[in-house]
């Protein structure tokens, strides 16, 4: 099963750069980055940091698709 | 990545320095029956510069990039700006822990085998020396370019 992410969608509506959002949850800019290619599966609570911080439900951010 | 290539590159110049003074010596010293004399030749004190030059550079890093970087000097090379180099830094050190536990199964055998083409007992302090310098500085390139590859690829 793969975890998909929408953070770069939701970023560029709050017009929040990487390095803001990084900031806002604590991360570094290249953590943003590999979030948005899908390179890195994030902990529970910083995939709740970043809902949290792009004022969304978590289920809106990060979705599980299952592998056929 | 800044952090861990200072560290590695740090620890790599310090370890060919400290092999190149364990062979010095080994080479200027005289072992008899009657006398010996250990002798420190100007590696060691090169060494010792090095290591002073390098953790003083540590301590200046850690006070100008530790914050942005995430660098301590006690954590060193496994410091962690957060929680993606923390599984960076574990996969580096994944790669390093099995490429030293193979690097030491070949030394084990070379060792064994070691007495029966080196006579002098000279070259085969030399022999034990190199090889396990040689581990040092693999050991720290093998972290460097894991860390460097994991940073950049899916984990």
């Amino acid at each position: 099963m793969v975890i998909l992410n929408k953070v770069q969608q939701f970023r560029k509506e709050k017009k929040l750069t990487q390095e803001k959002l990084a900031s806002l949850v604590g991360v570094s800019r290249k953590t943003i980055v590999s979030l948005e290619k899908e390179n890195y599966t994030p902990s529970l609570l910083l995939a709740f940091r970043i809902a949290e911080a792009l004022s969304v439900d978590i289920t809106e951010v990060f979705s599980l698709e299952k592998e056929v | 990545m800044r952090k861990v290539v200072f560290e590695q590159v740090g620890n790599i110049i310090l370890s060919i320095i400290l092999t190149i003074a364990s062979c010095q010596t080994v080479l200027t010293s005289k072992f008899t029956s009657h006398d010996s004399q250990l002798n420190f030749g100007v590696m060691w004190f090169l060494l010792i510069l090095c290591a002073i030059v390098f953790s003083t550079g540590r301590f200046f890093y850690a006070k100008k990039f530790g914050i942005k970087d995430g660098y301590t000097e006690k954590d060193g090379e496994l410091s962690a700006q957060d929680e993606r180099e923390k599984v960076v830094g574990l996969e580096a050190a994944k790669i390093t822990y099995r490429l030293l536990t193979y690097f030491l199964v070949i030394v084990l055998i070379l060792f064994a085998l070691a007495t029966s083409f080196i006579e002098s007992p000279i070259t085969l302090r030399l022999f034990i020396i190199v090889i396990i310098g040689s581990g040092l500085v693999m050991a720290c390139l093998t972290f460097l370019i894991s860390w460097i590859v994991f940073d950049n690829r899916k984990i």
